[in-house]
Formats: structure tokens, C-alpha cells, sequence
């Protein structure tokens, strides 16, 4: 589905069409960029392999910089090698050699690198080490899980799974009535449940492939417990009363 | 890079006003307050602001200022070699004239006993060198002069979240405290994967 479609559908849905409309397009078009990338960042199913060029010299970099979709890696190798690369943790590296600052990989004569890094690091969101250190720039492929493109041209297509483009709707209805408070928020509740079940549904698919291909990272299962939070935010109007 | 002026500037149409100068019930100063209060948030929740620096050290002086915006320390070295952390308490227990201990190099740091924002080296070098550290940090504050974030795009909603969630819980005619807890249990499920990712047991 594009985006004019997506946003069609959601107007459907919240009695909002044609000149009559409630939500901009400006809006609507939000709401349904938002749960995408919410649902890209839950479920890490948006895939890219992308050449990274690791400043040699320095103990650690910056990834966002270079690529600024990226959420988490998934497989990191150096490119000319292939050589696949371990993650680890800086407590790791630095209860194997205390010096790893001091520990660059090996060289030849002229200082040429002949051997390669084995692990890297990410540390927090952004900053990225390889150990053993490198003296001179190294090309790696960088399989990382990815922020989805912005729905920006009405042709635009999502960028994941066809069959999941009617959960955007389904947030974007959730979001749109959410501004509102109440009762129409309250009715959009099955909505966001919905679209919180379809992500662990993925998700669940995301894990078992991440396991199959061994990849670094995998999302995360969300806990029911922490999904009925969400949808039970609902004001005390809308709760079930008792039978008389 | 997150451009957080087109994050605020989207978040009047979700507090029904076309744009910033229609608000009724907020101000853009708030609303940069809140997201970045939100982004603090995230930076001690998770973690996810991790930073490396490197600094001088000179011989006889083992008190040092930690890195603005410091949160919490993660790893630290001396002339690149990686210290062992300890307290003010070890140290008594190791030997009650620590603080008089002079050795060329450095090889456990301490927080404790020297006050807020400073690290201590043990023993005190009496060589000079460089030290490194390895740091979990706060953002630099947001507001309307400073409007970029380096971090992933999701962090986009989480900030929206929270914003919303603060300015609905807002004490107004605009207070709207079941959209409140909604938008705030979606910025807490949120940080519950950014944790996952970004977080301690990364």
C-alpha cells in the first residue's frame, strides 16, 4: 500500500474524508511515520548491509555519524576478509587484556596491518570500538537493523512487509484519537492492541531468524504484562461497570 | 541526527493548535523543557549516551574533574593501562596511609571522598601521562538554539511520548490525564526495549 492509501484507510476509519476531514494530511501522515519506525524499532525487521569505514587509530567512533538509520548490528564483517567479528562488552575486553588500549593488531616492517580485529563494541547507542585497535582505516560490512525510510511522497511505499501495512493504520487511528483524551481515545484502545500484538507477532518471526543466522542481536519480547499497561490506560469512564 | 525543532514544531497539531503560536495551554519553552527532560531520562534510564575521552595528568596530583555532563563511569585508564575501581573504604582497609602513597603509576580510581564531579587516581602518580575514560552521559540541554541529537531516529518517539504525557498532565485546561498516562505508558514500554538494546547489560 502507499501512503495516499494508507491515509485514505485511516480517514475511513475515523469518519474523516473528503472535504469534511478532520486530520491534515500533515497529521495523518505523522501518526502513520511514527508507528512505523515504532515498528521497525520493536520488531528490528528492517534489514541493511552497508559498507563502514573504521578510522584506524582511534579507539572508538561514532556509527550514527556514517549511518544514521542504524539501531543495533546484527553482523559485522571486515569487508575484504569476510572475517565475521564477536561482539563483546568493554568489561569483557578489558578483563582479557587490561592494556587493550595499548594493543593494536599486527604489522608488518612497514607498519602495514597484516592481521585483523576479532571482536568490536558497541557501547551505548552510538559508540563503536574494535578490538584488537587498528592503525590504519578498515572497511567493514555492517549488517545492522535499520530505521524504515520516511513516508514522505504519497507513492511511497512502507517499508516493511506488506501484510503489516494495515497495523500502521491501525496506530495511526490510535495515535490521531489520542490527541483527543476520552471516550475517543478509549474507543481506539482495541486499535493500539492490535497493532502491540501484531509487533510481537513479528518480533516473535525477527528472533527465530536471528537465531538461524546467528546474528548479534534480536528484539525484544515484549511481556504482556507490559502491553496491558498500555492499552489500559483508559480514563474511568470507559471502564466496565459491574451488573446491577 | 535527530532535528528535534521538527520534532516540537510537529507536537502542536497533537495539543489541537496548528501551529507553535496557537498553543493555548503550553509555550515552546516548554514543550524543549520537556523533551528535554526526557532525553535526561533516557540518558540515566539507559544508558545510551555513552562517550569516550581522554585527558592530562600530572605527576603529584591524583584528583581530577570528571567530564561535563558525566553521569556515571564506565572503564578508566592510565597511560593507556586500565585501572581497577575502588572506595575511599578499600583503601582505608588496604592501608590508612593512602592518600600519602606515591608510586609512578596509577592502577585503582575512586569517586568517593573527593565530592561531587571529581575521580581520584591510587596511588598518586608521580609521573605525568593521559589518562582515558569511558563514560555514560546526559545530552546537552535542548532547547530552541540547540536543536540537534545524535541518536537513533526511534529516540524521535520517545520524545514525543513524553512531551505529550507532560503536557497533558499539565495542570490546565488543556490537562488531559487519561492521554497523559496513555502517551506515558507508550514512553515507558519504549524505554523497556531501548533497554534491551542500548542499555547496562550491553
Amino acid at each position: 500500500m502507499t501512503l495516499a492509501q494508507l491515509r485514505t484507510r485511516t480517514r475511513e476509519r475515523t469518519d474523516a474524508t473528503g472535504s469534511t476531514s478532520y486530520y491534515t494530511d500533515a497529521q495523518v501522515n505523522g501518526a502513520l511515520n511514527e508507528g512505523l519506525r515504532f515498528f521497525a524499532f520493536a520488531t528490528l525487521s528492517v534489514e541493511r548491509t552497508a559498507a563502514f569505514t573504521y578510522t584506524g587509530g582511534e579507539p572508538f567512533v561514532s556509527i550514527l555519524t556514517d549511518l544514521p538509520d542504524f539501531i543495533v548490528p546484527l553482523r559485522v564483517r571486515v569487508a575484504a576478509s569476510r572475517k565475521r567479528l564477536n561482539p563483546a562488552r568493554l568489561d569483557e575486553i578489558a578483563a582479557l587484556d587490561p592494556a587493550w588500549l595499548q594493543l593494536y593488531v599486527e604489522q608488518d616492517d612497514e607498519e602495514n596491518d597484516i592481521a585483523e580485529p576479532d571482536r568490536y563494541m558497541l557501547l551505548g547507542c552510538d559508540l563503536f570500538g574494535l578490538f584488537p585497535r587498528v592503525n590504519d582505516d578498515l572497511d567493514l560490512a555492517m549488517t545492522y537493523a535499520a530505521s524504515p525510510a520516511v513516508l514522505t511522497a504519497d507513492g511511497q511505499s512502507p517499508e516493511i512487509e506488506e501484510e503489516h501495512h494495515l497495523d500502521l493504520i491501525d496506530y495511526a487511528i490510535w495515535r490521531l484519537r489520542a490527541n483527543e483524551g476520552g471516550d475517543e481515545l478509549s474507543a481506539a484502545a482495541d486499535y493500539l492492541e492490535r497493532f502491540l500484538q501484531a509487533i510481537n507477532k513479528v518480533a516473535s518471526h525477527v528472533r527465530a531468524k536471528a537465531r538461524a543466522g546467528q546474528y548479534d542481536r534480536a528484539p525484544l519480547e515484549l511481556e504482556l504484562a507490559d502491553i496491558s499497561k498500555v492499552i489500559r490506560a483508559r480514563p474511568p469512564s470507559a471502564r466496565k461497570q459491574p451488573a446491577a | 541526527m535527530l532535528d528535534l525543532q521538527a520534532l516540537v514544531n510537529s507536537l502542536p497539531r497533537s495539543l489541537q493548535a496548528a501551529n507553535m503560536s496557537e498553543l493555548e495551554f503550553w509555550t515552546e519553552t516548554e514543550l524543549y523543557q520537556w523533551a528535554d527532560e526526557a532525553a535526561g531520562r533516557l540518558a540515566r534510564e539507559v544508558g545510551c549516551f555513552v562517550e569516550f575521552e581522554e585527558f592530562p595528568y600530572a605527576a603529584g596530583n591524583a584528583v581530577y574533574d570528571l567530564p561535563e555532563r558525566h553521569l556515571s563511569t564506565i572503564w578508566v585508564a592510565a597511560a593507556q593501562f586500565g585501572l581497577t575501581p575502588t572506595t575511599a573504604y578499600e583503601l582505608d582497609c588496604l592501608n590508612a596511609q593512602w592518600p600519602n602513597v606515591n608510586l609512578p603509576f596509577a592502577d585503582r580510581w575512586l569517586q568517593d571522598g573527593e565530592g561531587v564531579g571529581k575521580i581520584r587516581f591510587y596511588p598518586n602518580p608521580t609521573l605525568d601521562g593521559d589518562a582515558s575514560i569511558v563514560f555514560h552521559r546526559t545530552p546537552e540541554t535542548i532547547d530552541a538554539d540547540n536543536t540537534d541529537l545524535l541518536a537513533p531516529l526511534p529516540v524521535a518517539e520517545f520524545l514525543s511520548w513524553s512531551t505529550l504525557s507532560e503536557a497533558r498532565m499539565k495542570e490546565s485546561d488543556g490537562a488531559m490525564p487519561e492521554a497523559a498516562k496513555a502517551f506515558g505508558e507508550m514512553a515507558k514500554l519504549w524505554l523497556s526495549i531501548a533497554d534491551h538494546y542500548w542499555g547496562e547489560a550491553q
